[in-house]
């Protein structure tokens, strides 16, 4: 039981000195504070308006999206090419883009 | 009036709206969180960021604050915790991703000489937190930094009393061997 006691003794000494070593680190509460009620100040953005502002900053992940979404059509595509047609379809399409270029017929 | 009850009657008054009530509760909590946020993000300057977000929550939450439903300390904890978890994940995303630097590694020369011992002491006392698992430095975290008891801290985390005490027991084994850390000598 005393020793019991001696440990939870010996753990709340810990606990502060840690707690003691970690308030040396600088956490001053008036510059967040002042951060925090300027962006209450500030007129609140529209969602749409926060998802552009994301996207512009960081590109990378829609581009990386869009990229793998043209990759997984271009694959179901030529799976699928047998099933609609093979390449007659292919070769008909290959004549649709070439008449514009041809002034049509 | 402790600092239980002056935070209750400070989310009264952010109920009503009053903004300078904000002010003096992040003065109550916003170094703890802050330090909490240091030690638990993978990228530590997003610290004050997260804090803000933290105070912003709670401004906007307010009202839906309920006291029978436990301290305001582990309410505003539990914002804390989920907001460092959400940013580790999202972070693992970005740097997955190529998005996002990799969190910076710790740099092992040593300092230099003006670096006080107290400091050097708190640079190996972080090192040595950053090295637990999620979990631990979440709980010794939260008594360290958020002066929470074991109830607050289990409430906060969503885990039993007796599994917070077995956290904490393991973390503070963890750190005792690691660091020179030993009662009464934090000065």
């Amino acid at each position: 039981m005393s020793d019991r006691k001696t440990d939870t003794m010996e753990d709340d000494a810990f606990d502060l000195a840690l707690a003691e070593l970690l308030a040396q680190s600088p956490a001053d509460s008036a510059p967040l504070s002042r951060a925090v009620l300027s962006r209450l100040a500030a007129p609140p953005r529209a969602p749409l308006e926060r998802w552009g502002t994301e996207v512009l900053a960081h590109p990378g992940a829609l581009i990386s999206g869009y990229g793998a979404m043209l990759l997984l059509m271009a694959a179901l595509g030529y799976a699928a090419l047998p099933r609609i047609g093979g390449d007659d379809l292919l070769a008909l399409i290959a004549l649709g883009d070439l008449l514009p270029l041809l002034g049509g017929m | 009036m402790d600092k239980a009850q002056q935070a209750q009657a400070l989310m009264v008054a952010l109920g009503k709206g009053e903004r300078a009530a904000l002010a003096r509760l992040i003065a109550l909590f916003g170094p703890g969180v802050q330090r909490y946020a240091a030690q638990n993000l993978r990228q530590p300057q997003e610290a004050e960021d997260v804090a803000q977000e933290v105070f912003l929550r709670v401004w906007v939450q307010a009202r839906r604050y309920d006291p029978a439903r436990g301290a305001v300390s582990t309410w505003i904890y539990k914002i804390a915790v989920n907001l460092c978890i959400d940013r580790n994940r999202r972070g693992g995303l970005r740097r997955f991703l190529g998005l996002e630097a990799a969190p910076e590694v710790a740099d092992d020369a040593p300092g230099p000489e003006e670096v006080t011992g107290a400091r050097r002491r708190l640079a190996r006392t972080r090192d040595a937190l950053a090295t637990l698992p999620d979990r631990q430095r979440q709980a010794i975290m939260l008594r360290a930094a958020g002066g929470l008891d074991t109830a607050e801290i289990a409430a906060t985390m969503g885990i039993s009393p007796g599994a917070v005490e077995q956290l904490l027991v393991r973390a503070r084994a963890a750190l005792r061997a690691r660091t020179d850390l030993t009662e009464g000598d934090a000065q």
